[in-house]
């Protein structure tokens, strides 16, 4: 993602949202009649794109739904108000949110630069199984994220997002397991976090994301321990930033498979390349 | 502004609260959408005033004080080809502010404001003012926008008198009104028959000429001011292109009640407006590109691509001087093809590109 920039249709989405609000509400009666003829006669009309565009803004961001009925919002527009400005633009951050997050993951894969490189090496290629120890962690915006103009947003910013359950966390394949042996609750001391693609490893390492807010929004699966073997597997928890160099020594360090479940602490991690699911 | 609300042409967007420059382009877009896919001929006149604001006679909209100050602007109408006897009737009349129902204490206001008022220069020398508000109120533009309200409803007024015309708009359940903004005129014509439409057309400039010179005003004719974009369809269309549109000087000549000839351009593909004779985005898509990118050469190397300029603040003005050039009036867009959604992204991520010092030039 370049500059803080969406690709022109979402930007075209955005910007008829907003105009349509406008339209609506100050636009001359004659328009509004003319929109209308147009949307019953004409198959890829104004009115069309509007609807298209709603459908997409209740993809990103849940809240009801209004593309098979465009009276409820046209009535909400008429309104003055300034809460759906405020809502399209929550959902243009969203958006560039997901593109930036995107776009690093694609960096990093195609092997551009620095830690993540190696890191991401470790994992696919060498590595079948590791623990990382109690008392490490694995945590780091700045080791992890490569310089770029992308990294303009900050880490606040994006926590608000995550909390939303939209169908991108779903296409993502976010799974958690928990310990068998203990409750939900206890996941903040262990957590396994099964992820597909990359793009979630860099999303959670990068901005510090609290696992807890996933949990509590419904948005990750519940799975037991012992059916690990996902093809990427994580768990860590945020406590220190760690530098490279001993992220490569955890890294290297390998564990028996029969020991995953007895391993406890707070953080671990696994590598497997078989796909127990 | 709030008591000519009221009494708006419906089409008149101009200076009013909540209005848009882009609703006139878009209403005009979608006519003619709905004329194409009703299979008529139509067309789009886009007037152009000589002037404007300076042709624009207060008396005609506050009402003469004493008739005095007034020889001066009658000799001047008079040396430019309109009829005397038009403007003498300001003397007498309470004016067009008056006529349209506007309060008698608003009337004597504007009038006392275009009467005597006075500035300072550079504080030493004082300018005063027999007629007209003193230089850059922005209290002159009410009584211009008072005047356009009398020529978008006599338009209207003819408009509705063509019964051809206002039948087959009933049937299509639409009516589009002269559109305006400030001293820009659109007027959305159609006929059923492609040889019905420069006749008619010719029809209309005449009566909206002959209005507006009832005003003081002045159409100017010459190249990219009044002109028409015209879609034919149907029957003798091809024909009528090559004949009007399809040759090196495309347009029409017409002679008006004065004797005098003047010729209007049929654009083709597309007017000044960014309107396209076959409605679509292509030609408002390369004149927004290219704006943008004439923009973006003049400001990349003193502020854009300025190294020394922080990355974020640069990164704003690229967004603000820029990117508000190629997403001018984006909102309002129909349905932009794929290929012209590459098209735009390509321009834009050529920029960015060039911003970022990814590539020279």
């Amino acid at each position: 993602m370049l500059a803080n920039t969406a690709e022109i249709r979402v930007r075209l989405a955005v910007e008829r949202l907003l105009y349509a609000q406008r339209l609506f509400r100050t636009g001359p009666p004659f328009l509004h009649h003319l929109l209308q003829i147009e949307f019953t006669q004409i198959e890829h009309s104004w009115m069309h794109g509007l609807r298209a565009d709603l459908a997409w803004m209740e993809e990103a961001c849940p809240m009801s739904t209004w593309q098979d009925n465009l009276t409820n919002p046209i009535d909400w527009w008429q309104e003055p108000t300034q809460y759906w400005t405020r809502l399209v633009k929550k959902v243009w951050k969203l958006h560039l949110t997901q593109n930036a997050i995107m776009a690093d993951a694609k960096r990093s894969m195609r092997g551009s630069s620095g830690i993540c490189v190696q890191l991401v090496r470790l994992l696919i290629l060498r590595l079948k199984t590791f623990v990382i120890g109690m008392n490490d962690s694995i945590a780091s915006a700045d080791v992890f994220s490569p310089r770029s103009v992308v990294s303009l947003h900050t880490s606040a910013r994006h926590m608000r997002f995550f909390q939303l359950n939209t169908s991108f966390y779903r296409d993502a394949r976010v799974y958690i397991a928990v310990s068998s042996s203990g409750p939900l609750s206890d996941c903040n001391n262990t957590w396994l976090i099964f992820l597909r693609p990359w793009v979630i490893i860099h999303a959670f390492m990068r901005y510090n994301l609290r696992l807890g807010r996933f949990l509590t929004a419904g948005l990750m699966k519940v799975a037991p321990l012992h059916s690990l073997a996902c093809t990427d597997v994580i768990v860590y928890k945020l406590k220190a930033q760690p530098s490279a160099p001993v992220l490569c020594k955890i890294f290297s360090v390998k564990l028996p498979r029969q020991h995953w479940t007895t391993a406890t602490g707070n953080s671990l991690l696994f590598i497997n390349h078989q796909n127990p699911f | 502004m709030e008591k000519l609300t009221a009494v708006r042409a419906p089409g008149q967007l101009g200076g009013f609260p909540g209005q848009q420059v882009i609703y006139g382009s878009h209403a005009i877009r979608t006519f003619g959408a709905l004329c194409d896919n009703a299979g008529l001929s139509c067309a789009v006149l886009f007037l152009d005033l000589a002037s404007a604001f300076h042709h624009l006679i207060r008396e005609s909209v506050v009402g003469a004080w004493d008739g005095s100050h007034l020889e001066p602007v009658l000799a001047v109408l008079q040396q430019s080809g309109h009829a005397a006897s038009n403007f003498q009737c300001f003397a007498r009349l309470p004016g067009l502010l008056s006529k349209i129902g506007i309060a008698e204490p608003i009337v004597r206001l504007l009038r006392d404001i275009h009467i005597g008022t006075w500035c300072r220069i550079h504080e030493r020398w004082l300018l005063r003012t027999h007629r007209g508000t003193r230089p850059g109120s922005p209290l002159a533009d009410i009584i211009f926008h008072a005047l356009m309200v009398r020529v978008a409803q006599s338009i209207d007024e003819w408009i509705g008198l063509q019964d051809d015309f206002v039948s087959f708009m009933h049937e299509l359940d639409v009516a589009v009104p002269t559109i305006l903004w400030a001293d820009d005129i659109a007027v959305a014509l159609a006929t059923r028959k492609a040889a019905d439409l420069v006749p008619f057309l010719q029809e209309a400039l005449q009566h909206v000429r002959h209005t507006l010179r009832d005003y003081g005003f002045t159409l100017t004719f010459s190249k990219g001011k009044t002109s028409a974009v015209m879609t034919l369809k149907g029957a003798r269309s091809g024909e009528l292109r090559k004949q009007y549109q399809l040759h090196a000087n495309p347009g029409v000549y017409c002679t008006f009640e004065d004797g005098q000839t003047d010729a209007f351009r049929s654009h083709i593909p597309t007017s000044r407006h960014f309107v396209a004779s076959n409605h679509a985005l292509h030609c408002e898509l390369r004149s927004r590109v290219g704006m943008a990118k004439s923009a973006f050469a003049q400001l990349a190397k003193p502020i854009l691509t300025n190294k020394f300029m922080p990355c974020k603040l640069r990164l704003q003005l690229f967004q603000s001087l820029i990117a508000t050039k190629l997403y001018f009036g984006l909102g309002a867009w129909s349905a932009p093809t794929p290929k012209q959604i590459q098209y735009l992204q390509g321009a834009l991520i050529a920029m960015l590109a060039y911003w970022s010092g990814a590539y020279p030039g």
